[in-house]
């Protein structure tokens, strides 16, 4: 599924958070949006799964705007992860995973024998089956986060968008959850803090700074020194890990 | 990458037995228990005897019995059987409205009660009688209807800044349910003789003593429709779980959905305050209690929640007919001094007490 975003505006009344943004994101591609706090990849992300109405412009899925679509139709085209999706309820991790069915099935039914198999699918692809009837409460931030990946999976879409979701892991589940957004024929963006996990696992980096985009290609392009510095105010150096992946370290911040 | 590498080694442990069984057992207990509570509790404070009853119920059914003696036949018929039957849908709809409630405002706290939707409803029914029309039970149903919508609408307009995801949504419930009451102590105090206030009163606080059948067919039918279209719900009062953009995403639309449980809510509050006044509590005390019993999703906790709701609720009226009898108390009084303690209970647990 290709992904077309065209001159796309948001704000709240007196501030543009997202202004003028144009990208393209081509079947099964993983693009990562990166930028400092406040720059706008939250926004953006959430008006590209059609969760915000944009003030200005359009986004497209093959062609189709957004804004023709029902919220039903959305959730089958897309699938979307919170930064924090948080709840009181007592829900165990099968049935936060079986939410992602909701668009698939009718109202009158509950979750049939294909339902359950997909979601033991998903379990399994996150390693979550063992603890399939644990209550929400008693899990770990980590394990949360990767109950909602599941519940995403679950969604069978052709387009998943996520919002930093490596920040509640360790460092074996981020690396594993960058793989499989990487990996899977998915169309993905996902935001991301983490500079070396976005250029060692994305294929392009978007990097954002004031709600529009600053840059937008190969990581070895969009992380260098002089954008690094203009837009998140650091002096770093770029440079290749033992392993030959892309890594920057930052001098002290000068006062 | 190898799909393999996101596996535990120890995720292949078998997930323990779905509890779909002890669902079915927790619907078929509770469904005897109904039937056996309406049943006894025709009974309790009538002073007949079951063969009475018998009787009674035989004569209408055209079975060959001796029929009872009319008072007696009327006193079952007329007045016992309708008290029963609407404290059970009352209970059923008030357990409905708390569980849906609780799930769009995301607060374990809502309720019609808590929320002023019952005052707002008591409100309408106040104006519609003294107005004139207390003899038409769907000219005050109307008013109720009115007076739920307009307690609704306000508490919206008082959130609308600030979502429905915190504790203020009950704080601002008790400040519209505080304005109603005292629009409704105004209205009674201003245009009602002394025998007509205190007639009033008893029904505010909540009274199944004036229950007749017009009431009783009134709600079944409400009910049977409001429940419905809850049920039809259920997918989104799950979603709701995590949030607005969470349910969205999953492909429910999160503000129609809400309108049509919020609009629906009102109607079955507005109904059941107008059959029998503000009953508090129900919808606070019943779905927690079915939750602990079966879970949190609502296809299995409304229906559930109605049916606990129905005999909790014809249990409390039994209750208040007997514990300080010849004296009844309003069972309002009765849900509140059971409520008040959950209530307590909750907010503890949530830590903000």
């Amino acid at each position: 599924m290709r992904i077309q975003v065209e001159h796309l505006s948001w704000g709240v009344p007196g501030k543009t958070i997202v202004n003028g943004v144009d990208l393209v994101v081509g079947d099964g591609e993983t693009v990562g949006l990166i930028g400092p706090n406040g720059s706008g990849k939250s926004s953006l992300l959430r008006c590209i799964a059609g969760l915000r109405t944009p003030t200005g412009g359009v986004v497209r899925y093959d062609g189709a705007d957004i804004a023709s679509w029902s919220a039903r139709e959305k959730a089958r085209q897309l699938a979307f992860v919170e930064q924090t999706a948080d709840t009181d309820s007592d829900l165990r991790v099968s049935e936060v995973v079986m939410l992602g069915r909701t668009a698939h099935r009718s109202r009158w039914r509950g979750p049939d024998a294909a339902d359950h198999e997909v979601v033991a699918a998903a379990l399994d692809r996150l390693g979550l089956t063992a603890l399939a009837d644990r209550p929400w409460k008693q899990l770990s931030g980590g394990e949360r986060q990767r109950t909602h990946l599941a519940r995403a999976l679950a969604q069978r879409t052709s387009a998943l968008l996520l919002d930093e979701p490596t920040n509640h892991l360790d460092v074996r589940h981020q690396l594993e959850l960058m793989e499989l957004a990487s990996s899977t024929p998915q169309t993905v963006v996902v935001a991301l803090h983490d500079l070396a996990l976005a250029a060692r696992y994305c294929d392009r980096l978007v990097l954002m700074h004031g709600g529009t985009v600053v840059a937008d290609g190969p990581a070895a392009d969009v992380l260098t020194a002089p954008l690094l510095r203009a837009v998140f105010d650091v002096e770093a150096e770029i440079g290749r890990d033992s392993l030959g992946h892309l890594a920057v370290g930052y001098r002290e911040p000068v006062r | 990458m190898a799909e393999s590498a996101l596996l535990d080694p120890v995720a292949l442990e078998a997930p323990p037995p779905r509890r779909r069984g002890r669902n079915a057992l927790v619907v078929t207990v509770s469904l005897v228990v109904l039937v056996v509570s309406l049943v006894v509790a025709v009974r309790i404070g009538v002073g007949a005897t079951w063969a009475e009853i018998g009787r009674a119920a035989g004569a209408r059914l055209g079975l060959p019995v001796v029929p009872l003696p009319r008072l007696l036949d009327s006193l079952i018929w007329n007045l016992r059987l309708p008290r029963v039957l609407l404290a059970a849908l009352v209970g059923a709809a008030l357990a409905v409205c708390g569980a849906a409630l609780q799930s769009v405002t995301r607060n374990s706290l809502a309720d019609p009660y808590l929320l002023g939707v019952s005052s707002g409803a008591s409100t309408g029914a106040v104006v519609v009688v003294v107005l004139g029309f207390a003899g038409s039970q769907l000219g005050v149903t109307g008013g109720a209807l009115a007076g739920a919508l307009a307690a609704f609408g306000l508490l919206m307009l008082l959130l609308r800044r600030t979502g429905l995801d915190s504790m203020r949504i009950v704080l601002t419930g008790v400040v519209v349910g505080q304005l109603f009451a005292a629009l409704t102590s105004l209205i009674l105090l201003s245009s009602g003789d002394a025998d007509s206030i205190r007639a009033l009163t008893h029904w505010l606080l909540g009274s199944l003593a004036s229950a007749r059948w017009t009431s009783v067919v009134v709600c079944a039918v409400v009910l049977a429709a409001g429940l419905l279209v809850v049920w039809l719900c259920s997918s989104a009062l799950d979603g709701f779980a995590f949030g607005a953009d969470t349910a969205s995403s999953l492909g429910i639309d999160v503000r129609t959905t809400r309108a049509v449980l919020l609009v629906t809510t009102s109607v079955l509050t507005a109904v059941a305050v107008a059959a029998v006044g503000a009953v508090g509590f129900v919808g606070l005390i019943v779905p927690h209690g079915v939750r602990f019993l079966v879970g949190p999703l609502h296809r299995r906790l409304l229906p559930l929640s109605a049916v606990v709701g129905a005999v909790f609720l014809v249990w409390t009226d039994a209750l208040t007919r007997v514990v300080f009898a010849p004296l009844e108390v309003p069972v309002g009084v009765f849900t509140a001094l059971l409520g008040v303690p959950l209530f307590l209970l909750v907010l503890r647990r949530r830590g903000e007490l």
